[in-house]
C-alpha cells in the first residue's frame, strides 16, 4: 500500500516536471503570439537548438553547467538575430505567411542539425553532483536531477512572473498584448519590446532543451515533438495567457504521465483527448478571452 | 472573375490533354513520377477547397491522406488484390468520416487556433498509428498486390501496368477538378467564398456557416483520402509519416505558392514542388535545406505571395 | 396602432464593469420607424448587436412574434426575418453588387441539394436580388463591390438586408458619410421601406430623424432617457438638457 502511494507520488513528480519543462517552451510561444501576433512553427526548433548546444558545449567543456552558462547568451543572440533578419518582417502579415516562413525555418534548422551533428541519438551526462537518487521507500527512489529540473523551472517561472508583474518591460508586455498604441504612449519603443520578448522566448525554449538533454537525450525531431505539445498547451490555456500556459502545461504533463501509466495502449493520445474536451467546452481555451 | 475562370478552364483542359498523351512519349520512371505529381495535385486541390475557397488554413490535412492510405491496406487481403470499386469508395468514406469527426471539433475554433488544432489532431493520428501494432506501428505496412479492376470477371485494365495506373490517376485528377469546379461555381461555393471574405457578415445574413464549413471539410477530407489511397496503391508502402506534419506542410506550400483560390494553382504548385524536390534530392541528401531557404525567401521577397499576384489580377479583371 | 413584432424588455449588456446597454426596452411596430438617438458611446450600436444576435445580452428578453429569441445565434435571428445593416459598410468586396445580393437572398431560402446548382443559374435568387437592387436604385449591378462609390456601397448594404426578405430592419447610421443629396434620397428610401417593414433607425442626422421617425428613443450612457413621439421628445426638458440643447454638436 505504501509502495503504491509512493508510485503515485513518483508519477505526480514526473508529471509536474514534464509540465514545468513544457511551460518554458509554451510560455514563449504564447507570448510571441499574444504580443506580436505571430504563430511560430519554428519555436520547437529553439528547444532542439538548446539541447544540441548543451550537447556540443558539454562535450567541449566537460561540464553541463558551464555549457548552459555559455549557451544561454548564445541562444539570446540567435533570437535577436532571427528577429532582426526574419521575424520583424512578419508582424501584421497574414498567418498564412507566418506559417510558411516558419515552416521553411524548421526545414533549415532540421537539415543544419543533420549536417552538423548527424542523425544519431546522443546522450548528455548528468552533472556529477546531481547524479544520485533520493530514496523514497525501500524499493523506490527518485533521481535528484529531475527534482533539480523542476526546482529550476519553478525559479524561472517565478522570475518571469516578477518580470511581467513588476518591471517596466513587463508593463510594456502586458500593455502590448492588448494595446500597441498604449505602449508607444508610455514612451517605450515597441520594436525593442518585440525584440526582447522574442529573444526571451527563444532563450526559454533553448534553456528547456538544455536542461532536458540529460534525461530526454538529444535526437532529431525532438523540436517538433515539443512544438506540437506546446500548441496543445496554448490551445488549452488560451492564446496569449501566461497563466493559461502554466496551468495548461501542468495539466498536460500530468495527463501525459498518467496516461502512459494507466492506459499505455493509448499512450500519447491522452493530451489530444484533453484538448478535444477543452475545445468542446471552451473553444477559446481556459483563459482565452477571444476565439482568435 | 469570368476572365479568370476561362483562363483556368483553358489551362486545365490543355494540361489534361498534355498529360493524356504523356505516356506515349515517356518511360516508366517518368510515368511513375508524374502519377505521383498528379496524386499530390489531387491532395493540394482538396486542401485548396479549405484554404483558398473557405479561408480555413488547415495544417493537418495529411490526417485524411493517411486514413485513405491505411484504408486500402485494411481492405486488402495479405497476398491478394482487393476490388478497386469496393476499396476506393471505402477509403474515401473512411476519410470523410474522419473529417466529419475532426471537423466537428476543430471548426469550433478559427484563425490561428485552427492552424494549431488541425496540426495537433493530425499528430494525434500519427502517434496513435505509430503505437498501434494492429496498424503495423512505426514500421508501416506493405500492400503486396495492387487493387484489382475486374468487373464481373472482366478485367478492363491492370493497375500493375504503369500506364494503366497513370491513366487511373489522371482520371481521378480530372474528376477531382470537375467536382471542385462545380462546387466552386455553385451556390454552395459562393457561400464558402463569402465565409472566407467575412464570416460574421455571412452569419448576420442568416447563413449557418458552421454547416457549410463542415461540409467543405468533409469533402476536402474525402478527396485527400482519394489521394492517399492512390499513393498507397502506387508504392504499396504506407507509414505513419503519411499523417505527418511534414506532408501537411508540403501540401500547404503547394497551395500557397501555386496560388490559393484557383484550382490550377495547387496543380502547378504540386508540379513545381515535386519536380524541385526530385531534382534537389538527386543533388543532395539534404535537399530540404535549399527547400527551406527557398520558402523563406519566397515569403520575404513576395510580400503578397504568388497567390497575391493572382488575386490582384482577379480584382482588375472584375 | 399595429401589434409590435419585436419587443425588447430590460435589455442589458455589460463589458466587464462597463454597462454599454442598461435596461433598454422598446417595441418595433410594422409600418413605422423607431429611431434611437444619443451621443457617441450611448450604446446604440450595442443595442443593434443585441437585437441581431451578434452579441448575446447579459440580461433581458427579446420577443419576436411572441417568441423569445435573446441569446440565439445571429444566423437564426436573421432567418427569422430580422436583418441589420452596419455603421461601417460591411459588404463582400470581391463580389459584384448582384452577387452580394444573391448571397443575401440565398441566406434566406431553404435549399438543401439545390445548393449544388450553379450560382449563375439560380434565377429565383437573381430575381430577388435584382428586386432589392431596384428598390434602392443601385444601377449597373454587375460592378464589383470594391469599385462602388461610398453612397452606392451604402445602398448596396441596404439592398442586401432587403434581399433576405426581412420583416424587421435594424439600420445602423445608413446616412453616415453621405452627401446632402444622397442623404435626402436615403432618407426617402428608409421612409418608403417603413411601409412594409418595422424599422429601427440609429442615426445622427437630427433633421432626418425628426422628419421621418414615428417614435424616438433617446439613449444616454446605456440607459433610456426618454421614449416618445418626435414632438414630445423635442419638448422634453430632460432631453433638452442632456442632449439636444447644449450638446448637439457632439451628436
Amino acid at each position: 500500500m505504501a509502495d503504491s502511494f509512493t508510485f503515485f507520488l513518483i508519477q505526480i513528480l514526473n508529471g509536474v516536471q514534464e509540465g514545468l519543462l513544457l511551460f518554458l517552451v509554451a510560455s514563449g510561444l504564447t507570448l510571441v503570439f499574444g504580443i506580436m501576433g505571430i504563430i511560430n512553427l519554428a519555436h520547437g526548433s529553439f528547444y532542439m537548438l538548446g539541447a544540441y548546444l548543451a550537447f556540443a558545449l558539454a562535450a567541449a567543456t566537460g561540464n553541463l553547467l558551464v555549457a548552459i552558462m555559455l549557451a544561454i547568451p548564445l541562444a539570446l543572440a540567435i533570437g535577436l538575430a532571427l528577429e532582426f533578419l526574419l521575424f520583424r518582417h512578419l508582424y501584421r502579415r497574414d498567418h498564412l505567411y507566418q506559417v510558411l516562413l516558419t515552416y521553411g525555418l524548421i526545414l533549415v534548422f532540421e537539415e543544419s542539425r543533420s549536417l552538423v551533428f548527424g542523425d544519431d541519438v546522443h546522450g548528455v551526462a548528468i552533472p556529477r553532483f546531481l547524479d544520485f537518487s533520493i530514496p523514497l521507500t525501500a524499493n523506490l527512489s527518485y533521481p535528484a536531477y529531475r527534482l533539480a529540473m523542476s526546482a529550476v523551472c519553478l525559479l524561472v517561472a517565478g522570475a518571469m512572473w516578477l518580470l511581467i508583474a513588476k518591471t517596466r518591460l513587463g508593463m510594456a508586455i502586458r500593455a502590448g498584448a492588448t494595446n500597441r498604441e498604449m505602449v508607444q504612449s508610455l514612451g517605450i519603443d515597441i520594436a525593442w519590446v518585440y525584440r526582447a520578448v522574442f529573444a526571451l522566448g527563444v532563450a526559454l525554449a533553448a534553456f528547456a532543451g538544455m536542461i532536458a538533454a540529460p534525461v530526454a537525450s538529444v535526437f532529431p525531431g525532438m523540436g517538433n515533438q515539443i512544438l506540437i505539445i506546446s500548441f496543445v498547451v496554448v490551445v488549452i490555456g488560451g492564446i496569449g495567457s501566461i497563466k493559461g500556459a502554466f496551468l495548461g502545461s501542468l495539466l498536460i504533463g500530468l495527463a501525459d504521465t498518467f496516461g502512459q501509466v494507466l492506459v499505455p495502449q493509448l499512450a500519447g493520445m491522452t493530451v489530444y483527448v484533453l484538448m478535444a474536451a477543452v475545445l468542446v467546452w471552451r473553444p477559446a481555451g481556459l483563459f482565452g478571452s477571444r476565439a482568435a | 472573375m469570368n476572365a479568370n475562370s476561362n483562363l483556368e478552364r483553358m489551362l486545365m483542359i490543355g494540361g489534361l490533354i498534355l498529360l493524356a498523351i504523356f505516356p506515349l512519349l515517356a518511360g516508366k520512371f517518368y510515368l511513375q513520377l508524374f502519377a505521383k505529381i498528379m496524386i499530390m495535385a489531387i491532395f493540394a486541390m482538396s486542401l485548396d477547397l479549405l484554404v483558398g475557397f473557405t479561408g480555413l488554413v488547415s495544417f493537418g490535412h495529411a490526417a485524411f491522406y493517411g486514413v485513405g492510405a491505411y484504408a486500402l491496406w485494411l481492405a486488402s487481403p495479405k497476398y491478394a488484390a482487393t476490388s478497386l470499386y469496393l476499396s476506393l469508395p471505402l477509403a474515401m468514406a473512411a476519410s470523410a468520416v474522419a473529417a466529419l469527426v475532426i471537423g466537428l471539433l476543430v471548426l469550433r475554433s478559427s484563425g490561428v487556433y485552427f492552424i494549431m488544432v488541425t496540426l495537433a489532431f493530425a499528430q494525434m493520428f500519427f502517434y496513435y498509428v505509430t503505437g498501434a501494432k494492429w496498424l503495423g506501428g512505426s514500421d508501416g505496412v506493405y500492400i503486396y498486390v495492387k487493387p484489382d479492376a475486374a468487373l464481373f470477371g472482366w478485367t478492363p485494365f491492370s493497375l500493375e501496368n504503369a500506364a494503366s495506373f497513370y491513366y487511373l490517376v489522371l482520371l481521378a485528377l480530372a474528376a477531382t477538378y470537375l467536382v471542385l469546379r462545380l462546387l466552386a461555381g455553385s451556390l454552395f461555393g459562393h457561400a464558402l467564398r463569402g465565409i472566407r471574405g467575412n464570416e460574421p457578415r455571412m452569419r448576420a445574413l442568416g447563413f449557418a456557416t458552421f454547416g457549410y464549413k463542415l461540409a467543405a471539410f468533409v469533402v476536402a477530407g474525402s478527396l485527400a483520402g482519394l489521394a492517399g489511397y492512390l499513393d498507397a496503391a502506387q508504392y504499396g508502402f504506407v507509414t505513419p509519416d503519411f499523417f505527418g506534419w511534414r506532408l501537411s506542410g508540403v501540401v500547404l506550400m503547394m497551395v500557397i505558392l501555386g496560388g490559393m483560390g484557383t484550382l490550377y494553382g495547387p496543380v502547378l504548385g504540386a508540379f513545381a514542388l515535386v519536380l524541385l524536390q526530385d531534382s534537389l534530392s538527386d543533388a543532395t541528401r539534404h535537399w530540404l535545406l535549399p527547400m527551406g531557404i527557398f520558402i523563406i525567401l519566397a515569403v520575404l521577397l513576395l510580400p503578397q505571395g504568388i497567390g497575391g499576384l493572382l488575386r490582384r489580377r482577379e480584382a482588375e479583371d472584375g | 396602432m399595429a401589434e409590435a413584432v419585436l419587443r425588447a424588455r430590460d435589455l442589458a449588456r455589460h463589458f466587464g464593469g462597463l454597462k454599454a446597454v442598461d435596461g433598454v426596452s422598446l417595441d418595433l411596430v410594422p409600418g413605422s420607424i423607431h429611431a434611437v438617438i444619443g451621443p457617441n458611446g450611448a450604446g446604440k450600436t450595442t443595442l443593434i448587436n443585441l437585437l441581431s444576435g451578434d452579441l448575446p445580452p447579459s440580461a433581458g428578453s427579446i420577443a419576436f412574434d411572441g417568441r423569445e429569441i435573446a441569446g440565439l445565434p445571429p444566423e437564426r435571428i436573421a432567418r427569422l426575418g430580422i436583418a441589420r445593416s452596419y455603421q461601417r459598410v460591411n459588404i463582400f468586396e470581391r463580389f459584384s453588387a448582384l452577387e452580394n445580393c444573391r448571397l443575401a437572398a440565398q441566406a434566406a431560402t431553404r435549399h438543401g441539394w439545390r445548393l449544388l446548382c450553379p450560382a449563375r443559374r439560380a434565377r429565383q435568387l437573381d430575381a430577388r436580388a435584382e428586386r432589392a437592387l431596384a428598390q434602392v436604385r443601385l444601377e449597373q449591378p454587375a460592378r464589383i463591390a470594391a469599385a462602388l462609390s461610398h453612397g452606392e456601397r451604402r445602398q448596396l448594404e441596404i439592398a442586401m438586408t432587403l434581399a433576405t426578405n426581412p420583416r424587421v430592419l435594424l439600420l445602423d447610421e445608413p446616412l453616415a458619410g453621405m452627401g446632402a443629396e444622397e442623404s435626402t434620397r436615403m432618407a426617402a428610401l428608409v421612409k418608403a421601406l417603413a411601409q412594409d417593414h418595422a424599422v429601427l433607425l440609429v442615426e445622427h442626422d437630427m433633421d432626418v430623424v425628426f422628419s421621418i421617425a414615428d417614435r424616438l428613443t433617446v439613449m444616454v450612457d446605456g440607459k433610456v432617457l426618454a421614449s416618445d413621439t418626435p414632438a414630445a421628445i423635442r419638448a422634453n426638458a430632460a432631453v433638452q438638457a442632456a442632449y439636444l440643447g447644449s450638446d448637439e454638436g457632439a451628436a
